[in-house]
């Protein structure tokens, strides 16, 4: 998927770039097993809001267990 | 905005229709991709059909994957205890763990649910709170019991993600939760159909008017809903009939605000499709049929063409002014495939006979009896209990001879019986009411 298009290839606004980008942050955070854990299972819970947006929002569609979320 | 919107989702619940359809399209081909790499009881499902995910290229191409059924699900719980190998992932990775109601008596399906299914399933509950009007500021309170089946679960942690005050009552009394609703102030209270007339019944004998708490809404759901005036009569408020299945976790449907006679179906987390139960093709609107359940929110567990068992008549969303382009069930969920009696050559459905018998506020609760006579011919009997005081001895035999002959009446001059059982003898639910006993010997 283009960073410019959902995933039926519709332009997307600033704000849901926005989105995406702070949840393959926190996504990509959330993977790592450097991190203390009150930091890394709230990372994951935040980042499964990130990606109800993320879905809701048409911006991605993808199940992201391997890291934990 | 946030709080003006009528829309949860305003971008997806008003896109246009064509594109609604493209996005079930990139979701499905998803979802069969993922389902035949990550579960090996979709692989096996789909190579014994000969089709794989490259034959879906339209959205119509969802027809050439086979139909998955709870008996095939429980068959492999069965056979791979405890879980079967329809999951796409371990128990290791999962945070929750329900079961489903098993109210037809049938062995409970085992689910389980990552983090963020988690938070897909309270989001489709947003969808229906938010779309019937619930917001920050409101009082919730959940007539339910928290335990292993998924019932209400989701929709509390929507409310709570929607801003509103939850008040949970698992273990409480009826009558303990008819008084604290009442002095706790609840403006929402959510209960199946069942237990929303029981709290009133309950209610009535402590001689609280509900229609003068501060209760505007009642979310209904676990049950068809055939005795939503009636209800609402009782409550004074509205009620919003909204479905789910432990097997998606969630709700696929709602009631909007304006009640516009159904309840749309959530088009972009889930496909619906009506069939004929009989022959598996496809059935039109305004077409009763059974409805299969594609469901793209749930990773653990790919649930694709699953079907139900609930019948439906599905229409288009014009039927609707709201401004969504979701398509509705008429009156949601209008029955249960597998309900259906055969008595004397005419079919029957408990909803039907429902909705007749709760136009008679003096009935607290029922039954529906089928059995075969000594004579050998099929007998159907509806026992109904009486709110003690609301009929006198002298007019209780008209009465049920007036609700025998609305019975006949709506079944094609079918004899049914009707009986008064004593105070006490029927059974009380709190969720899903197993009302129908069918004691006559198979085949």
């Amino acid at each position: 998927m283009s960073e410019q298009t959902d995933i039926i290839g519709r332009p997307i606004d600033g704000t849901e770039a926005e989105i995406l980008a702070l949840y393959r942050r926190l996504k990509a955070m959330s993977g790592r097993d450097d991190l203390a854990p009150c930091v890394t299972m709230n990372l994951r819970e935040a980042a499964a809001s990130l990606w109800q947006i993320v879905v809701d929002l048409d911006l991605d569609w993808e199940h992201p267990y391997d890291q934990g979320i | 905005m946030a709080n003006s919107s009528p829309y949860w989702n305003p971008k997806n619940e008003t896109m246009p229709k064509e594109e609604l359809r493209a996005l079930q399209l990139v979701k499905l081909r998803r979802l069969v991709e993922r389902a035949w790499h990550e579960s090996p009881f979709h692989r096996r499902l789909y190579e014994g059909a000969g089709v794989s995910p490259e034959d879906i290229r339209t959205l119509d191409d969802i027809r050439r994957l086979p139909f998955m059924t709870r008996e095939d699900w429980m068959a492999n719980q069965a056979e791979l205890e405890p879980f079967g190998d329809l999951m796409t992932r371990g128990r290791e990775d999962a945070i929750r763990y329900h079961l489903t109601s098993g109210t037809s008596g049938r062995q409970p399906l085992r689910v389980l649910d990552g983090r963020k299914d988690w938070k897909w399933i309270a989001e489709c509950w947003c969808y229906g709170f938010w779309g019937f009007g619930v917001r920050p500021g409101d009082t919730v309170f959940f007539a339910f019991s928290y335990g292993s089946f998924i019932g209400f679960w989701g929709a509390h942690y929507a409310c709570e993600k929607i801003g509103a005050l939850v008040m949970p009552s698992g273990n409480m009394t009826t009558e303990n939760r008819v008084r604290q609703l009442v002095e706790m102030d609840a403006t929402v209270v959510c209960a199946t159909p069942t237990y929303a007339i029981r709290m009133a019944n309950e209610a009535d004998r402590l001689g609280i008017d509900l229609r003068k708490s501060r209760v505007e809404k009642l979310i209904l759901s676990g049950e068809p809903l055939g005795a939503k005036a009636m209800i609402e009569e009782r409550w004074g408020a509205k009620a919003s009939d909204t479905a789910g299945m432990t097997e998606i976790g969630t709700i696929f449907m709602f009631e909007a605000a304006h009640q516009p006679g159904g309840t749309h179906i959530i088009e972009d987390h889930f496909i619906e499709e009506v069939i004929d139960p009989d022959t598996g093709e496809p059935r039109g609107y305004g077409e009763i049929g059974e409805r299969v359940c594609t469901s793209f929110g749930r990773g653990f567990l790919p649930l694709i063409r699953y079907r139900s068992r609930d019948l439906v008549k599905k229409l288009p969303h014009t039927h609707s002014d709201c401004g969504r382009t979701f398509d509705l069930y008429e009156n949601g969920i209008i029955g249960r495939a597998d309900d259906m009696l055969l008595i004397r050559g005419t079919n029957v459905y408990p909803l039907a006979i429902e909705t007749i018998v709760r136009e008679y506020r003096a009935v607290e609760e029922f039954r529906i009896r089928a059995f075969t006579a000594d004579n050998g011919v099929d007998e159907l009997t509806v026992d109904i209990e009486l709110t003690p005081g609301s009929v006198g001895e002298d007019e209780r035999a008209r009465m049920v001879g007036k609700l025998a002959e609305d019975l006949k009446r709506n079944h094609e001059g079918l004899r049914i019986n009707v009986e008064i059982a004593a105070e006490g003898e029927l059974p009380r639910f709190e969720l899903k009411a197993k009302r129908l006993v069918d004691s006559r010997p198979r085949n």
